[in-house]
């Protein structure tokens, strides 16, 4: 052996540390009276109507998009001239410029920041746009089938809207503009991400667009029917889910691009919006996706079934689960993509936030059944009922079962005793 | 202390006390009685609580008591008599068990089979009738209690409705009856 070589000293090896998570904290802003989130690569915030959920993500996209924000509303010839109250209500809605007080305080990563301060324009460098928005109001980008550009919503009404909206529009007039179909897109996600969509979402239908009245216009071609369904027409859950659907594409470029450059975080409201469990569980097939392809993901929701995935995936981690069980879960076939999403999703961070009136936001992400906070048993109260339906059907059982009865008598055999 | 005080404890503690409601039925059933919930192995003890109005009178090891008469039954654990404003004694039963897998559902199950099986029998009657009492003063009859491990019963799912089909609640990491 070289006994230089051995000489020499060893480099040290560096355990590989997992980056620290992005935290967002914010206090006494409208009805978030604290709330720390510490976000995962996919976080999931739960919680009643008014609890803040929706200020909250748009206050993590106006923190980490604000020179772009300001962009977008020069570009489209909306000026605010210094008034920082003016722009709070353009960006979160009317009326919102109030939510911010003396009291209320922001931190992005222990970093002291102030609303009013974000309302106004600076001359930063960084202008891109780093958080894709797809906003609990999506069915409005379609009206009537139709999209919407960003000037076609008014003041006050909310930014995240109307930019999810011009993206959509700007897809469908552009790159989509020569394509008369929409799904299913061979170049478009994965077919083992097609067919459920196809199955659970579409119903064998296709989504294309109609530009015969000089104006294209989303329809959905129905096999046997010559002319496409119009938009209004559709079920409540397609009409929820094609903006998503566009609002992926978008994040899912064609021709082997993993995922757009600057975006890092994709934010979606309510993915459940008027679905049926089947169709919930593809979109959530579709957020593993996003994962895979590098996006950190927050969600917002109401749905048991997101919480379901959510707890899976980490009794999977706990418990040395494989790609396989990932794959079974979502009914998926053995071949090398499915494989590979299950895989990378094992490694992801997966963090519960439950948002509740006049409270402090709590992680639950062990979401613990057996829990002694409530909240956490009761996933954020998204299976309150469910446990309080259960204790019901056992008190009744209980009480039932405990009532004294007579034994019935015993039939003679010519069935005289059974007057 | 005078000799006096000592002598006057001493006579207390010599006069047995009246056995309770759950103690006769018990023994009836041909079973040993511990007084509270001393049959209740100590491990377990910290886990079963019960409210200021209630108190625990008595306890048998059901498992124990049959283990040798019927070894690969799916024994219950534990009765225990209760007293709420030391009068209506009622009985409940509870069963330490892992609530780690969807599969100890059925376990759990066939463990209340074996013990309403046991309650029917005519040496039983007592202890039944106190079971009775238990719903009727709004008590569940039935409790799992799962104080160590992880809890993956999920509240909603197919195993959580065939325990409470069955007059089960979900299992819990401290039973504190009330």
């Amino acid at each position: 052996m070289n006994l230089q070589l051995m000489a020499m000293p060893l480099p040290k090896i560096r355990r590989q540390r997992k980056p620290k998570p992005s935290v967002l904290r914010i206090e006494n802003l409208g009805p978030i009276r604290q709330a720390e989130v510490a976000f995962g690569d996919l976080t999931v915030i739960v919680g009643p109507q008014a609890t803040g959920k929706s200020i909250f993500l748009q206050t993590l996209k106006l923190v980490l998009d604000s020179n772009h924000i300001h962009d977008a509303f020069k570009h489209h010839s909306v000026a605010f001239n210094g008034n920082s109250g003016a722009f709070l209500g353009g960006y979160y809605g009317k009326g919102m410029a109030a939510a911010w007080s003396d009291a209320s305080s922001l931190k992005w990563n222990a970093k002291p920041l102030k609303l009013p301060d974000l309302a106004k324009p600076t001359k930063a460098r960084d202008r891109n746009e780093h958080v894709f928005f797809i906003p609990a109001q999506r069915v409005m980008s379609l009206a009537g089938g139709v999209t919407q550009n960003f000037g076609q919503f008014n003041y006050g009404d909310p930014y995240t809207l109307r930019y999810f909206s011009d993206a959509v529009h700007d897809l469908l007039q552009n790159e989509f503009g020569a394509k008369g179909e929409l799904f299913p897109q061979p170049n478009r996600l994965n077919d083992t991400l097609r067919k459920p969509i196809t199955d659970h979402l579409f119903g064998g239908s296709k989504l294309a667009v109609d530009a015969s009245d000089f104006t294209k216009r989303l329809v959905l071609k129905v096999p046997g029917h010559k002319e496409g369904l119009p938009f209004l027409a559709w079920s409540a859950g397609q009409r929820e889910f094609t903006p998503l659907l566009l609002g992926l594409y978008w994040l899912c470029p064609a021709g082997g691009t993993r995922k757009r450059d600057d975006i890092e975080w994709v934010v979606i409201e309510e993915p459940e919006m008027g679905l049926h469990p089947q169709g919930i569980t593809t979109v959530l097939l579709l957020v593993l996706e996003l994962l895979r392809r590098g996006y950190k993901v927050v969600l917002s929701t109401h749905s048991p079934v997101v919480l379901d995935m959510v707890w899976a995936l980490q009794e999977f981690k706990q418990l040395e689960g494989t790609e396989g069980d990932v794959r079974a879960l979502f009914d998926l076939p053995n071949n090398n993509y499915a494989k590979d999403l299950g895989k990378v999703v094992l490694k992801k961070d997966c963090r519960v936030y439950f948002f509740d009136r006049n409270q402090t936001v709590r992680d639950i992400s062990k979401l613990d059944p057996g829990a002694t906070d409530t909240a956490e048993a009761q996933w954020g109260g998204l299976v309150g009922f469910a446990i309080r339906t259960g204790d019901a059907i056992a008190t009744v059982v209980n009480r039932y079962e405990s009532k004294p009865r007579r034994k019935p008598r015993k039939a003679t055999v010519d069935g005289a005793g059974s007057q | 202390m005078s000799t006096a005080g000592r002598k006057t404890r001493t006579a207390a503690a010599a006069v047995p006390s009246k056995p309770s409601a759950f103690e006769c039925a018990a023994i009836i059933a041909g079973l040993h009685a511990s007084k509270g919930k001393g049959a209740v192995k100590r491990q377990y003890q910290a886990g079963i609580a019960s409210g200021p109005t209630l108190k625990f009178t008595a306890s048998v090891d059901m498992d124990e008591s049959c283990k040798a008469a019927e070894p690969d039954s799916h024994r219950w654990d534990y009765g225990l008599g209760v007293e709420r404003n030391h009068e209506n004694e009622f009985a409940v039963w509870v069963e330490p068990h892992p609530a780690s897998s969807t599969g100890e559902v059925s376990k759990i199950i066939a463990k209340l089979d074996w013990l309403e099986r046991k309650l029917e029998q005519p040496a039983f009657k007592d202890l039944k009738a106190l079971t009775q009492k238990a719903a009727q003063a709004g008590v569940p009859r039935f409790h799992w209690l799962a104080i160590t491990g992880d809890i993956r019963i999920r509240p909603g799912s197919r195993e959580a409705v065939l325990l409470s089909k069955r007059g089960l609640r979900l299992p819990t990491r401290h039973l504190a009856l009330s």
